[in-house]
């Protein structure tokens, strides 16, 4: 043997290979739990005390939401969002005569060979409308408009050029959006979200957007009749959007009340108290990160005492407690590292099936998540299995070395 | 007169009460070849454990190389890891680990500047244990007998000054029990490193220069 082959063979001197099949299913077992769970932890809710927003444009504040409905993983982050499962937030006194507004979702779902309902869900005309958008082209809502009750509708620049063709002036065209024709007025600037999000393909010489993909249209005029949920979205300004699991088709006829604005709104205040309790699902993740801890401590010790003869004999032959400390915590941060590398495929495997199947029913879970999610939940569950692992470790690395023969 | 490798002073050790060994003297020479025979139970391993650090005594002295023992662990653990080679009745070698991987494990505990030479010398103990054909093998590919050649050439692996085997042959059949016997005969004047057995079998005794019994707490010559 070579000093490169001894000095480089690192999952050789840890003993990986010992227990490569109860550490491909450990890790398998760990990734699936905690990834899945990461999702859980990362929409985990907090309570929200108030959040108070304002229109940018006169500093008016419009709103102040008190409400412990209102449920945030993370509203302080550029791109995260929060839902609220009800709709008592934004009453027309809260958002005064200067923020009058609706923004309304077309939503076109579609899996793959599956034609669903199309849908177009649109939050009441009391939310206060934004999506941080401007207008580029047209022209926004007046009174006579309102006074009317004409039905128009403002489109994103993107959506414009995909409905009409690229050539068409988007302006004057007419859409016509279950049963109900809408004449296009005005065109918003296009967001990044809206780029992303505008993914369509044929289906049936029908375009369709592909499952999870959103086509914000603004709606204005005639009734409105919301029934479902909203997500907004804080990245500075707010957005709103549907959560698919509140998906419900609108009745047209029932539009009222549709009034614009432009304005950006932001959060000026916000404070939150506590860690809300979201009934099922909060007890749910507390059992099984219970259950994962009490598995991965067993898992541990069993693996462990298992390999009390391997400590022995390493002791035997000069290895201190810290050598065998830093070796079998070496081992468990491979293990969580092959983990991850298993289990993330299949972590997303479970996600997509839960997004596509069970999703609609829970109203605290928002898919697809985005990966960065993962980084904290992993990293804490590898601290708390590897702190975990230090206690029979001890345990065992500062046993004599005839008591650990004995073991085995 | 040369400085005895190991000495013991006054050794007692009790367990449950029970005084296993009593105010046990030794000296244990450079190059002795020494059998620790007794009855079940009589202390021998006992002594066997003492003497390798794996315990300590209640009382008495030791004394390796003229020195005391330390008591910070790691001065232990380099103690055992320079000086001293275990060779187990039931092997203990790390199945997860190929032939040359287990006879080169003592060196990932090893100083740097013993490190290089131990390398090189893992190649030269595969070949004259004649195992070096099964130096990519797994652990539970060999034959017992394999086993313990195995375990031999990791005891000598960091040239120990002594090797502590406790019942070398037990698990062996008759063939491979003779074969390990003239190994360790051949080590023993060959390398010139001491050995210090412990064992029921009188033939395996019978190879020793020097014999001791326990009894009664006592150790006799």
């Amino acid at each position: 043997m070579s000093k490169k082959s001894l000095n480089t063979s690192v999952l050789a001197r840890l003993n990986v290979n010992k227990s490569r099949t109860f550490l491909v299913i450990f890790s398998l077992a760990v990734a699936i739990v905690c990834l899945t769970i990461s999702g859980f932890i990362s929409y985990t809710v907090k309570e929200t005390d108030t959040l108070q927003f304002a229109n940018t444009s006169n500093n008016t504040v419009f709103a102040n939401v008190t409400n412990s409905n209102i449920n945030s993983s993370n509203v302080s982050k550029v791109g995260e969002y929060f839902s609220a499962s009800s709709y008592n937030y934004f009453s027309k006194n809260d958002l005064g005569s200067a923020v009058l507004g609706q923004m309304s979702y077309l939503f076109e779902s579609l899996e793959v060979g599956k034609l669903q309902e199309k849908m177009i869900l649109p939050s009441f005309t009391q939310y206060g409308a934004t999506e941080y958008t401007k207008l580029i082209g047209g022209r926004l809502v007046n009174g006579n408009d309102i006074a009317l009750g004409r039905n128009f509708i403002l489109v994103h620049n993107a959506i414009g050029k995909f409905v009409f063709g690229n050539g068409s002036p988007i302006v004057g065209e007419k859409i016509e959006l279950s049963g109900i024709v809408y004449e296009v007025v005005g065109i918003l600037n296009d967001t990044p979200d809206i780029l992303r999000l505008i993914k369509m393909f044929n289906y049936d010489n029908v375009k369709y957007a592909s499952s999870w993909t959103k086509i914000p249209l603004i709606i204005y005029g005639g009734k409105s009749s919301h029934v479902g949920d909203v997500l907004l979205f804080f990245d500075g300004s707010i957005k709103i959007d549907t959560l698919g699991s509140m998906q419900k088709t609108i009745n047209n006829s029932n539009l009222e009340n549709v009034f614009l604005t432009t304005a950006e709104y932001q959060i000026v205040n916000k404070s939150y108290s506590g860690t809300a309790s979201s009934g099922i699902i909060d007890i749910s993740l507390n059992i099984v990160t219970v259950i994962l801890c009490i598995i991965s401590t067993i898992i541990i010790f069993i693996s462990i005492k298992e390999r009390a003869s391997e400590i022995a004999v390493r002791k035997s032959f000069g290895a201190t407690t810290t050598n065998i400390v830093a070796m079998f915590l070496s081992e468990v941060v491979v293990g969580i590292f092959i983990a991850v590398c298993y289990g993330l495929p299949v972590a997303t495997i479970i996600m997509t099936f839960i997004s596509h199947n069970i999703s609609k029913n829970l109203n605290t879970f928002v898919f697809p998540l985005n990966w960065d999610i993962f980084i904290f939940p992993i990293a804490v569950i590898t601290l708390t299995i590897c702190v975990l692992a230090l206690i029979p470790l001890l345990v065992f690395s500062k046993s004599k070395i005839v008591n650990l023969l004995k073991v085995t | 007169m040369l400085n005895p490798l190991i000495e013991l002073k006054g050794i007692s050790k009790s367990y449950g009460g029970r005084e296993i060994l009593r105010e046990v003297s030794l000296q244990i020479n450079h190059g002795d070849f020494i059998s620790i025979m007794g009855q079940s139970g009589a202390g021998k391993s006992t002594l066997l454990n003492i003497m390798a650090l794996f315990e300590r005594p209640e009382s008495g002295v030791y004394y390796f190389d003229n020195s005391p023992i330390p008591k910070k662990e790691s001065k232990v653990a380099k103690l055992r890891n320079e000086q001293f080679g275990f060779i187990f009745q039931s092997f203990n070698l790390l199945s997860g680990l190929s032939v040359e991987e287990n006879i080169a494990m003592p060196l990932q505990y090893a100083s740097e500047e013993r490190k290089s030479p131990g390398l090189q010398y893992v190649a030269i103990l595969l070949r004259k244990l004649d195992i070096d054909t099964l130096k990519d093998e797994k652990i539970d590919n060999l034959s017992g007998g394999e086993k313990q050649r195995v375990a031999i050439a990791r005891a000598l692996v960091n040239n120990p000054s002594i090797i502590f085997a406790d019942e070398p042959t037990g698990n062996l059949d008759f063939n491979s029990r003779n074969s390990v016997l003239k190994l360790l005969q051949e080590l023993n004047t060959s390398l010139n490193i001491a050995i210090a057995i412990v064992t029921h079998d009188p033939e395996v005794a019978g190879i020793t220069k020097r014999k001791l019994v326990i009894r009664d707490g006592g150790i006799y010559e």
